[in-house]
């Protein structure tokens, strides 16, 4: 029985007579060259819905002139999807079309239809310009493995202004994409100048064909796009999408080098750098040179340096990418000298091929010189290296000597804890750790002897402390309109205050004895009204007197105390 | 003779630990090498080790020919008991007659040859330690240097300036390593194309310095410089046994 319902289950939306009306709508009705649009699907379900839409973005055809993004919006309601695709107008005036794709709901798939439209040309002596890119790309055959600088150009319109760009990104399988340079010339530019076209942002993207034959170049992005409007500044995202066809060859296998190890572009030797010029026979330096050019430096394996007579080559190593400029790539290997005397580096050669010159070159890396010190081996009879000769056999006596101790009794202190030099490292920085903690101790004493002698800094630092926490309570009790906290506060902040600069009790203070510490004092006479407000209320029953309205004054006054106790 | 042998390596395979040492200086007096390593073994497995196991450990395998061994044996038993008599016994017959080389010890390594290893690091940690607590906690407690202090401070100054030097030698003499393969070469190079310098002889004394490539750069006791593969040497530190050669290496 279940398996049943199973089945049914699986079978309803083919049982369902499910009928799907499709219709799309282009706004504004009339494009100009260039200009944006928005493309609204609707999906109507009369049968079964097809539920929210799950996959449209990587379904939309890319097209060289006609730009489409879907922005994400979405609307539903019962059984109708709306989906909103931004798109641009292409330049060309005419009848265009947006061919037929599949949307995929979470049902099932729905064909939407070719959509026409029609882009009219401008009106004469009519200059209106939509802000727009350009991709540029050298026209020649490429080739596998080969690293493509493209551009691309965004160019302002005449009432629109580019102000970023955002997901460059390669839908080519045979092509590999990476943003590499993003040259902003306007940031350095005049601003009264900036819808000028020369003004443009450019983007540069790195495509590397990794496949022979016709390719087609498909790069999509968005840029941001402020538009001015009577109504003000208007930004909006807007797609721009290119198609190409490249032509991509294999690098010809005619007069290649032996050493060739896949580079292709134009390099340039770099500068060579040694670790030490001086080193001791048999003693490894460093030897490190750099390529720079406009190649696929990521891709080229390191030129091999075999072993000679008179060095040892380790293996050359790389910097990651992330440590190294992008047109630079920097090899470093390990030489060890095998004999002394002023010696010259091996010579380090790299081939390339050259797209533009359609050849095969070559760069190399001048020798340096090195002075070995040192002695050279001496020569060793073959007979002497033979392993299976006794060394030392023939001049020493035998191992049956008898000058060896007999052991005594093995019985005693045992250990297996390792001699404390044995891991010099944990030796070490423990007593460095030590150090560090007396060290610590001795700047703390150092400090609260200092404080010791100046106990004048320790008071006014209570002071501003006790002064801050009552200032901030006669502000919030001044929020509350509560009176009577306001001037307990004020009056509390003002004892703190002025307590350490007459060295005096802040609780014995008055009004009087504030105003002789802190002669400076600008409104001596909301001092004293605030004080008579705040002692009326202790000791001489309720008190009406309003003292809010004298919070500015206080505040004042307060902030010259805190000065004079910050000094 | 074969017969008294036969009866200790039979007590020797249930003795309990106590007899073992017994067991094992009579076998190594009575000519039985083997025997006597075999339970000198399991005493350090049992209960740990110690100088005079190592050295009489050293004279079984010096026996039985294994230079290397016995040669790790006897420097190991010096790292622990600078004193010990049969280690120094073996290593200066090894080196007179028994075709070792061993590098010279230089002024800071014979002075270190007066006290073990730990003792000169323990005294220059100790003597260190007091000077500068003794200048530094008067101060923490705000009190000025009395007499005692100042008696305190040049004492342990002058410990220190006379444990340096043990404590240098100690750590030059660390910097060694045993020569454990019959059938290796110094190099030129670290590398397996390294040119051949000179012959390297089992248990022969090398001082150690860098390692590249799996091999460590060394020097011979003639002071000539050169590289040796890691596996063919051992240090001459440790408070274990020689490693065995015929074992895989530990991970």
């Amino acid at each position: 029985m279940r398996t049943l319902f199973t089945w049914l289950w699986l079978l309803t939306p083919l049982l369902s007579q499910a009928a799907d009306t499709v219709t799309t709508k282009i706004t504004p009705d009339s494009l100009g060259p260039g200009e944006p649009f928005r493309m609204e699907i609707t999906v109507t379900s009369t049968g079964d819905f097809a539920g929210p839409v799950l996959r449209i973005a990587s379904e939309l055809p890319v097209l060289e002139f006609i730009p489409l993004r879907f922005s994400g919006q979405r609307f539903s309601a019962g059984n109708t999807c709306t989906l909103l695709i931004s798109g641009v107008a292409p330049e060309s005036p005419g009848l265009h079309r947006i061919p037929g794709f599949t949307a995929t709901f979470s049902v099932r798939k729905i064909e939407i239809p070719e959509t026409r439209f029609f882009v009219k040309a401008n009106e004469p002596g009519v200059q209106r310009g939509f802000a727009k890119a350009v991709l540029e790309m050298p026209e020649r055959t490429f080739y596998v493995g080969e690293t493509v600088q493209a551009l691309i150009h965004f160019k302002h319109g005449t009432s629109e202004r580019i102000t970023g760009f955002y997901g460059i990104e390669s839908r080519s399988e045979t092509i590999k994409s990476r943003s590499t340079v993003i040259n902003n010339p306007e940031d350095n530019a005049d601003p009264a100048n900036s819808l000028s076209s020369e003004n443009s942002k450019i983007a540069a993207i790195e495509l590397t064909p990794t496949q022979a034959g016709e390719v087609d170049v498909r790069l999509s992005g968005m840029m941001f796009v402020e538009m001015n409007q009577s109504a003000g500044q208007l930004n909006r995202d807007r797609p721009f999408s290119f198609s190409r066809k490249i032509k991509v060859a294999h690098v010809p296998e005619k007069n290649r080098p032996a050493d060739w190890n896949g580079a292709v572009g134009s390099l340039i030797a770099g500068p060579v750098s040694l670790s030490n010029s001086k080193p001791g026979i048999g003693e490894p330096i460093n030897l490190s040179v750099t390529v720079t050019g406009n190649a696929n430096l990521d891709r080229i394996l390191a030129p091999e340096v075999p072993h000679g007579d008179l060095w040892d080559v380790m293996p050359a190593n790389d910097k990651p990418r992330a440590m190294r400029k992008d047109s630079q790539r920097t090899f470093s290997y390990t030489l060890i000298p095998r004999l002394p005397g002023n010696l010259k580096t091996p010579g380090v050669r790299l081939s390339f091929f050259n797209p533009e010159t359609k050849a095969y070159e070559r760069i190399e890396f001048a020798p340096q010189d090195v002075t070995v010190t040192g002695r050279a081996p001496e020569k060793v009879e073959l007979v002497a290296i033979d392993p299976a000769a006794t060394i030392g056999a023939t001049e020493k006596a035998s191992l049956r000597a008898t000058e060896l101790l007999n052991p005594t009794t093995t019985r005693g202190s045992t250990r297996t804890r390792p001699n404390l030099l044995a891991q010099p490292s944990t030796l070490v920085w423990s007593q460095l750790g030590l150090l560090g903690l007396l060290a610590g101790a001795l700047i703390w004493s150092a400090r609260r002897d200092w404080l010791h002698r100046h106990p004048e800094i320790l008071r006014r630092r209570t002071a501003l402390v006790a002064l801050r926490k009552a200032r901030r309570l006669s502000r919030k009790a001044e929020r509350n309109g509560d009176t009577d906290a306001h001037a307990h506060a004020c009056v509390t902040a003002l004892r703190a205050g002025a307590a350490p600069l007459v060295e005096a009790k802040d609780i014995a203070l008055t009004a009087e004895d504030i105003l002789r510490a802190m002669p400076e004092l600008t409104t001596p006479t909301s001092v004293r009204a605030i004080f008579r407000r705040a002692d009326g209320t202790r000791f001489g029953g309720a008190m009406t007197a309003e003292t809010l309205n004298l919070h500015s004054d206080i505040e004042r006054c307060l902030k010259q105390m805190e000065e004079r106790l910050c000094a | 003779m074969r017969l008294m042998l036969m009866l200790l390596a039979g007590i020797a395979s249930g003795a309990p630990a106590q007899d073992r040492d017994v067991i094992a200086r009579e076998a190594y007096l009575a000519g039985d090498s083997a025997t006597a390593l075999e339970n000198w073994s399991a005493l350090i497995a049992e209960e740990g080790i110690s100088a005079a196991r190592l050295s009489a450990m050293g004279n079984a395998e010096w026996r039985l020919g294994r230079k290397g061994r016995a040669m790790v044996c006897w420097e190991r038993a010096l790292s622990l008991d600078a004193s010990d008599p049969v280690a120094r016994a073996g290593i200066i017959h090894a080196t007179s007659l028994g075709g070792v080389e061993r590098p010279r010890a230089t002024w800071q390594e014979q002075y270190a040859s007066a006290l073990n290893p730990d003792t000169w690091t323990a005294i220059t940690l100790l003597s260190f330690w007091t000077l500068v607590l003794t200048w530094a906690w008067p101060r923490l407690r705000a009190k000025k240097l009395t007499d005692t202090h100042h008696k305190l401070l040049l004492s342990a100054f002058t410990l220190l300036v006379l444990s340096i030097p043990g404590a240098w030698g100690t750590w030059t003499s660390r910097e060694r390593a045993i020569v454990r393969l019959t059938e290796e070469s110094l190099k030129l190079t670290p590398t397996v194309l390294g040119e051949y310098l000179a012959p390297l002889g089992e248990g022969d004394v090398v001082r150690t310095q860098r390692h590249l490539n799996g091999h460590i750069r060394v020097e011979l006791s003639g002071g000539q410089v050169g590289w040796v593969r890691e596996e063919a040497v051992e240090s001459a530190w440790g408070v274990t046994p020689p490693r065995s050669l015929d074992a895989p290496a530990q991970p």
